[in-house]
């Protein structure tokens, strides 16, 4: 479904096997994929942090995290200064806007 | 994936279990046919995404914009392309305010003739009075500017061919003239706030086309050029949509 690009219908079904199953990395890897391709990208921060806290030695999980900062970054640069690096990951479940953010932007839809 | 390749790869070396009994060489290809199936077990598939990339500038109170005269640079010793009917300039301005119109919610207003106080471009951003008075009189807020340099180069050459004789079918070299015509844009775009006279951003695009013919006219490779560099140059003032890859699991278990 998300590989035919229906993302709101993908983020509906992530978000469902997530409250299922709440501390499945995966889930939460999926979710965050959703929430990035829907525009949230507080959402997905939030999700990718909470993902990597679970499974800290995920290389996939890794990657599209560091990916999406890497996109964060210049999407929002005012307010993602904190993201740097994949050592702060440890925060999961912590605010679910990026240190340092000024809540401006209008990144989430 | 890659481990996967080599091992399928690595095969021809069978002939190292040669001396092995049948059903253990038998056991040894199926276990090479199992990994090179693995792939199709993959735990997690790659999906694109639409993202947004935000326009280089803050747009926040910006409504206009005007495309104030730009620099052409000319090298030392060089033919001039404006030789060659090229209005360098002229086309540059009205290609921008084309595209301006058409990809960005910015109101495209005109300057009217300008007559710049120095052609060097250093000291022509420092003057803010200048650039002020010009967006006051264009009712612009924000400003662009910047240096052109076109190049049209005449690569013809001889190159060394392979062809194989009628006559006799062996193999022979020989050099033959390829005629070929690089185009070259180099472009210093810069975006001064109307209002302040102060310099906003400035960035340089650059493109390179090659043409396999000296047919083709300076007028059409310019716009080669431009075409390759517009949505770099739409993106300083709008945003932009760019395709991301991530990895989704398959196997959430």
């Amino acid at each position: 479904m998300a590989k035919e690009g229906l993302w709101q219908e993908a983020l509906f079904r992530f978000e469902r096997a997530d409250r299922l199953d709440p501390k499945n990395p995966k889930i939460l890897n999926n979710l965050a994929v959703a929430q990035e391709a829907n525009g949230q990208f507080d959402a997905a921060l939030k999700s990718y942090r909470q993902a990597l806290a679970l499974a800290p030695g995920s290389k996939d999980l890794k990657d599209n995290y560091a990916r999406f900062v890497d996109f964060y970054q210049s999407y929002r640069p005012e307010g993602a200064g904190g993201l740097l690096g994949l050592s702060d990951t440890g925060d999961a479940g912590g605010s679910d806007r990026p240190e340092g953010s000024n809540g401006g932007g209008g990144a989430s839809s | 994936m890659n481990r996967v390749m080599t091992g399928v790869s690595g095969m021809p070396a069978a002939s190292s279990v040669s001396g092995l009994r049948v059903p253990v060489l038998a056991l040894v290809l199926l276990s090479f046919a199992a990994l090179a199936a693995a792939p199709a077990l993959r735990a997690e598939v790659d999906v694109k995404l639409k993202l947004p990339q935000r326009a280089k500038i803050d747009l926040r109170g910006k409504e206009s914009v005007a495309v104030a005269p730009f620099i052409v640079v000319t090298r030392e010793g060089q033919e001039s392309p404006a030789g060659r009917d090229v209005d360098i300039e002229r086309e540059f301005s009205r290609f921008l305010e084309k595209l301006l119109r058409r990809e960005t919610d910015l109101r495209v207003v005109e300057t009217g003739p300008v007559e710049l106080p120095t052609f060097d471009l250093d000291d022509l951003l420092t003057r803010r009075a200048f650039w002020e008075d010009l967006g006051a009189r264009a009712q612009a807020d924000l400003l662009v500017t910047g240096s052109l340099d076109f190049d049209v180069q005449d690569r013809s050459g001889y190159r060394t061919e392979e062809f194989v004789s009628p006559l006799d079918g062996r193999t022979y070299y020989r050099q033959v003239l390829v005629e070929q015509t690089g185009f070259e844009y180099d472009i210093l775009l810069i975006v001064v706030d109307g209002r302040s006279g102060e310099v906003l951003y400035r960035d340089n695009f650059k493109d390179f086309q090659n043409f396999q013919s000296d047919e083709v006219d300076a007028i059409s490779g310019m716009f080669e050029n431009l075409f390759a560099l517009q949505d770099r140059i739409v993106n300083v003032f709008t945003q932009k949509e760019v395709e991301a890859s991530r990895a989704l699991f398959t196997d959430i278990h």
